[in-house]
């Protein structure tokens, strides 16, 4: 049977399947064809004319987009449980802290500056718990099941920023060329103004909360699309 | 009197239908449509994307066959945790459809 209608429809529902391996998405339009024509054919039986079977058959069966829409909701969720987001993101996270923590360490060593490696005392002891804090607010971040948990970490980074900078910066930064803005012993002594070597670093340590807070908020919209999309089916 | 089946209705009505015999989504639709003297109507496309759930679930699986006449076909088949989820499913409806007569009769009474 080839009415011009039923490509028509199929291509329109093959269009939501994009994306979606060709060999599934093809099997896909193969069931829903034979589908179509089964009851093309009923109607035909049944009196009406070849035209009128397929435009009854199509109504029969539903809107392309319904159809599209509700195969490729099924898809992603099947993806989302093969891979199980919230490992992924820890892994992830756990990794670009160990990457920017490592080339953080380089960069403070290959700089020749006053405080190469290994630094001591509390300014590593404070740098350890600044780098601990970012890991755990990108991990938190990344398994975090509402946007508002989500949105704690930039916080979290600002408050450490403030904290560290306060804490540590003008001992481990000395001779860097770091710019203060007030007198030693003054309020606020500890703003500066950045060089590019100390925004480099920031940005570096800076990755792992990043990271976390984009792969939580992937994780958050995945995941609620796939159970709206799973309630709308019944699942 | 035809009815449109809601959405999240479907699963259940196909789990019921492969609980009789293994068949493919066409027949599914017309079973439904036989069984429930034909009352019940659904957009049949929505079959297939409550089938590929069902799948996931594993509640069913799906295999192509191909018949002694006519083209291979994918053929539905309820699994034992299929059977459980539809025993589950069926136990939630009739409480439900027990408490909704429940509260049928009573107003019955009253009107009495």
């Amino acid at each position: 049977m080839h009415d011009p209608r039923l490509d028509e429809y199929l291509d329109a529902i093959a269009q939501r399947l994009r994306g979606v391996p060709r060999e599934r998405r093809d099997e896909e339009l193969l069931e829903l064809r034979q589908h179509l024509e089964s009851l093309i054919a009923a109607h035909i039986d049944q009196g009406l004319s070849e035209s009128e079977a397929v435009a009854g058959a199509l109504e029969q069966f539903g809107p392309s987009e319904e159809v599209g829409n509700g195969l490729r909701a099924a898809w992603d969720m099947r993806r989302a449980r093969f891979l199980p987001p919230n490992k992924r993101a820890v892994a992830s996270i756990a990794s670009a802290a160990l990457g920017s923590t490592s080339a953080f360490a380089l960069l403070l060593d290959g700089h020749g500056s006053p405080q190469t490696l290994p630094i001591g005392g509390q300014a590593l002891a404070t740098l350890l718990v600044y780098m601990a804090l970012f890991l755990v607010a990108g991990v938190a971040a990344a398994v975090a099941r509402t946007w508002r948990a989500t949105a704690v970490v930039p916080i979290v980074m600002l408050a450490t920023w403030i904290v560290f900078d306060r804490a540590v910066s003008p001992d481990l930064y000395e001779g860097w060329g770091r710019t203060y803005l007030n007198p030693p012993g003054t309020r606020f002594d500890w703003l500066a103004q950045d060089s590019l070597a100390h925004m480099v670093i920031h940005a570096m340590q800076l990755i792992p909360a990043l990271l976390g807070a984009a792969l939580g908020c992937a994780i958050n919209v995945g995941e609620r699309s796939s159970r709206r999309a799973l309630r709308s089916l019944g699942g | 009197m035809s009815r449109d089946v809601p959405r999240g209705d479907i699963p259940t009505l196909i789990l019921a239908v492969l609980s009789e015999e293994p068949t493919h989504g066409y027949a599914i639709a017309r079973a439904v449509e036989r069984k429930s003297g034909a009352v019940l109507r659904m957009r049949e496309g929505s079959l297939y994307p409550a089938l590929r759930v069902l799948e996931e679930a594993k509640h069913i699986a799906g295999a192509w066959e191909t018949p002694e006449r006519g083209p291979a076909r994918k053929v539905y088949t309820l699994t034992d945790a299929g059977a459980r989820e539809l025993a589950e499913r069926v136990r939630r409806w009739e409480a439900y459809a027990g408490a909704v007569q429940s509260v049928l009769r009573v107003k019955g009474s009253s009107n009495a």
